[in-house]
């Protein structure tokens, strides 16, 4: 592109200030995407509560960045064409440019660099998302159609949650229900039971399913991995301490007739607030749990789930 | 057999006698002719087109605003899949093999396609499979609602159109390959004296690479759908942990179909804009051995990145890295076709006609959907984005503006040379116009939805997606009703109108064997074949 | 009329015989991958 740009100079100065206002444009936008907080401002990705939400983050905006300059130069180079070569304008075609060489080695190297240029903080990002040890809470997490189950290990073990759609959605989700969803608060993002999990901790999931795939995620976390039956995936995440609150996630796989019912909502909290969570969900947990032919941990003794935790991935 | 004679003899026996086209319902029923076969393609096209378009109306309408207000839950689910299997099997894929049946053996000299008769059978059985897929509608449970992926074990818990559906596949797919194994004993054998390789149009260049990707994958397809059939009804287990087998196994089989299928639904395409672009910039392609090697490049590349769909199933880090490495190296030869279709442009003379136009916008749009796709391959960013509407805004702009707005400027471009006719300059325009304002109304949202955490495939949403919904959906009630126009368009062209010279495009620079036959092409064209200069 | 008198012809019955091979070969081939793959 640079080449045949070079030859014109109205062009580029052309170019030029379709860039600047183009730049001015998405700057209005960067800048009103960096200005939200946590949760996603409606038109773009949230910044997110973790590091690694974070650094997505930036990943995306910098491949975003990328794509619009290299848009501006190619959709500049082919507006300007419909502008001046116009054969109602009298412009005479010039056949004998039909090829050149040294002008597609050239782009076909520099895309090559640019994509070389984002693949780094990328594969950078997956070593850090895959770097799964350390954790230091872990919670079983598996998927039903359509409710999700919080199985607590480590410090918290035998805290066992069910977790399903919070009743005034499901009452106002129903076909003909007659109710408005804009006065249900937080219709279908609200659940009866929401997972607890401490701020500032390592806190790794092991998900698996007991019907068909689900996926777990919320945006917040940057965290999304699929509950596939009879295997186990693992996800981690650190909420950045005094970011503690309600987030929010759906599934995030087709799962039948209700995947869109099935949300999940994290209450973090911090990790004083979250022991003595879980020391009263022990104490109220402990008569239950002798009851209902659970483990001593609070494992179901169900076998194919015991099954499934045991096989390699 | 008169047919098959008067191909392979064609350059022997000049005087072979010719005759007219049958009359009645034994012309199409019994096809061989090229031109009848593609024609019913193309019509067959266009009513699907419509059909899945009826299913996308359901599901944006469902959409318009928070709460569920039409259908239920689980028709929402068959809406989605049924709208994708009738849009990819049977809107897009006949609508390029129809392109290839006209164009083909027009565009290489040939009297007609190698296979005459395997051209009807492989026409005749997509009626067939689509009213069968089609007919799941009236069955016990109703259509499939697992989506159009059938990952197990979601689609084993369909009613009883679970195997009417595998059975549609496997007639869709004998369809392609068939058409695919035409298209490329046409391409090599038929070719008239001094057509070579580098010498045929980048659209038959096109659709020979797509033809050896259906043949490696279709049959990928049936094999996948086979094994998802013997686990629901004869107890094998190539699915289900529970008995040794893995359900993303079943992922990585579709997918390596699936990843191919998106490029034979875009390579086509991308033949039509190198033969579009030339004619009314009337200048010749730029790079135009390099543009078949793009074609090459990303045919081979298909092959190897079909991981990219699932790298939240939990995958080893190294399968990560390197479907993320390929992924972004298929940008490459892309980009080599976008930046030598406008260097195409560059210092051309431009004229605007419905097909360039088609063509300028397929280039904008595709161009985007590129984009999201560069954004996606980034493994981390995918997490965010993967299963939600920035990926249904990506491929949606890979395929309607992308392969769907190709097909129809391809129709815009060839439809004076098959009626004779030219249409309707105006209602062209319109078309095009509302076409383009609806269907980026429609799809830009969608990009806006999926960060903002929108989920695909689900039938209600939380309130903070309502206003972008609501926008989507305007978009896809203008984009579905100005199809109304292109259907007139097209009856208007086939019953009449000014008549269209040989070259059609007279002002323009048409380049072609096409082009040197008059207008409408003879019933039985090329029976002697062209001197190629 | 013989289709091996033909060599056009004869090219053509071979490509076809060739090309449905390669795509039986995929479709067998890969449900014999997935029996393999299956911890059976």
């Amino acid at each position: 592109m640079r080449v045949i740009r070079g030859d014109d100079g109205r062009n580029a100065a052309r170019a030029r200030r379709c860039g600047i206002a183009g730049a001015l444009c998405l700057a209005a936008f960067g800048w009103a995407t960096s200005a939200a907080a946590n949760t996603s401002n409606g038109y773009n990705l949230p910044l997110g509560v973790t590091e690694v939400s974070r650094d997505i983050y930036a990943l995306h905006m910098e491949a975003f960045w990328i794509c619009v300059g290299i848009a501006v130069l190619v959709f500049g180079a082919m507006i300007y064409s419909l502008l001046k070569f116009r054969h109602s304008r009298g412009a005479v075609a010039d056949t004998t440019l039909s090829h050149s060489t040294q002008v597609e080695i050239i782009w076909t190297l520099v895309p090559a660099v640019i994509l070389v240029v984002m693949a780094i903080p990328a594969a950078k990002l997956i070593l850090k998302m895959e770097d799964t040890r350390n954790s230091e809470l872990s919670i079983r997490v598996t998927g039903y159609q359509w409710k999700w189950e919080y199985q607590y290990m480590d410090a918290a073990a035998g805290i066992d949650i069910f977790s399903t759609l919070a009743r005034d959605s499901n009452f106002a989700r129903q076909l003909h229900s007659g109710v408005d969803p804009n006065t249900v608060p937080n219709y279908l993002l609200d659940v009866d039971k929401p997972l607890v999990i401490p701020s500032g901790t390592k806190v790794r999931l092991l998900l698996t399913s007991q019907d068909v795939i689900h996926a777990w995620w919320v945006p917040d976390f940057g965290a999304k991995r699929s509950a596939v039956p009879g295997f186990v995936n693992e996800l981690w995440f650190t909420i950045d301490p005094g970011k503690e609150g309600i987030y929010r996630g759906q599934c995030a796989a087709l799962c039948g007739r209700d995947h869109g019912f099935m949300p999940i909502v994290v209450d973090v909290r911090t990790p004083d607030e979250f022991k003595k969570w879980v020391a009263d969900q022990k104490a109220a947990a402990q008569p239950a749990a002798a009851a209902d032919g659970r483990t001593a941990d609070g494992r179901p003794t169900d076998r194919r789930t015991a099954a499934a935790q045991a096989l390699p991935n | 057999m008169a047919t098959i004679e008067a191909s392979g003899t064609a350059h022997l026996e000049e005087h072979h006698e010719h005759h007219g086209p049958a009359t009645g319902i034994k012309r199409w029923l019994f096809a061989t002719n090229h031109k009848d076969i593609g024609t019913m393609y193309l019509v067959f096209s266009l009513i699907m087109f419509f059909v899945g378009g009826a299913m996308a109306m359901v599901i944006r309408a469902e959409l318009f605003k928070p709460g569920l207000q039409l259908v239920d839950p689980e028709l929402f689910n068959q809406m989605t899949t049924n709208h994708a299997l009738v849009m990819i099997f049977g809107a897009v894929m006949p609508a390029f093999v129809g392109l290839a049946n006209w164009m083909v053996p027009l565009q290489i000299g040939a009297p007609d396609m190698a296979l005459p008769r395997m051209n009807n059978f492989s026409f005749w059985i997509l009626p067939f499979a689509f009213t069968l897929l089609l007919s799941t509608f009236f069955v016990p449970g109703g259509m499939v609602a697992g989506g159009w992926t059938m990952y197990p074990p979601l689609v084993l818990q369909s009613g009883d159109s679970f195997p009417m559906l595998i059975f549609a596949i496997h007639m869709m797919g004998a369809s392609s390959i068939m058409g695919a194994i035409n298209v490329i004993v046409t391409v090599m054998n038929m070719r008239a004296p001094g057509m070579n390789l580098l010498k045929m149009p980048l659209f038959c260049w096109s659709w020979l690479i797509t033809a050896y990707l259906l043949i490696a994958v279709m049959p990928v397809l049936a094999g996948a759908v086979t094994m998802l059939l013997t686990d629901h009804y004869f107890k094998t287990s190539f699915f289900s942990a529970a008995g040794g087998g893995d359900p993303v196994m079943f992922e990585h089989i579709f997918w390596f179909f699936g990843h191919p299928e998106v490029y034979i639904m875009i390579l086509p395409a991308f033949g039509v804009i190198s033969e579009i672009l030339p004619t009314f910039s009337r200048k010749p392609l730029f790079g135009a051995t390099s543009m078949i090697y793009a074609i090459a490049s990303i045919a081979f590349l298909s092959f190897i990145v079909w991981g990219h769909h699932m790298f939240v199933d939990g995958m080893p880090l190294a399968a990560q890295m390197f479907y993320m490495m390929s992924t972004m190296l298929i940008a490459v030869p892309t980009g080599v076709k976008v930046f030598n279709w406008t260097a195409t442009m560059w210092r051309g003379s431009l004229s605007f006609e419905p097909p360039m136009l088609f063509a300028l916008a397929f280039l904008f749009m595709f161009t985007i959907g590129g984009f999201s796709g560069v954004m996606l391959a980034l493994v981390p960013a995918d997490f965010q984005y993967q299963n939600t509407y920035f990926v249904v805004a990506h491929f949606h702009y890979v395929l309607v503006p992308g392969a769907v707005f190709a097909i129809m400027a391809a129709v815009y471009y060839w439809i004076p040379k098959w009626t004779g006719h030219m249409y309707s300059m105006k209602l062209a325009h319109w078309h095009f116009w509302l076409s383009t304002i609806f269907v980026n109304l429609l799809f830009f949202p969608q990009h806006f939805l999926g960060l903002a955490g929108m989920p695909r495939r689900i039938p209600d949403y939380a309130v903070q997606f309502t206003d972008w919904n609501m926008v989507s959906s305007i978009g896809a009630f203008g984009f579905g009703l100005s199809q109304i126009l292109f259907v007139i368009v097209i009856i208007q062209c086939v019953r009449g109108g000014k008549p269209a010279s040989a070259k059609v495009w007279d002002g323009a620079l048409p380049t072609g064997l096409e082009w040197t036959l008059p207008s409408p092409a003879p019933y039985h064209s090329f029976t002697t074949a062209p001197d190629v200069k | 009329m013989n289709a091996v008198d033909n060599p056009r012809r004869r090219r053509i019955r071979n490509a076809v015989i060739g090309l449905t091979a390669v795509a039986l070969a995929f479709y067998f081939g890969f449900i014999a991958l997935a029996v393999l793959r299956s911890h059976h």
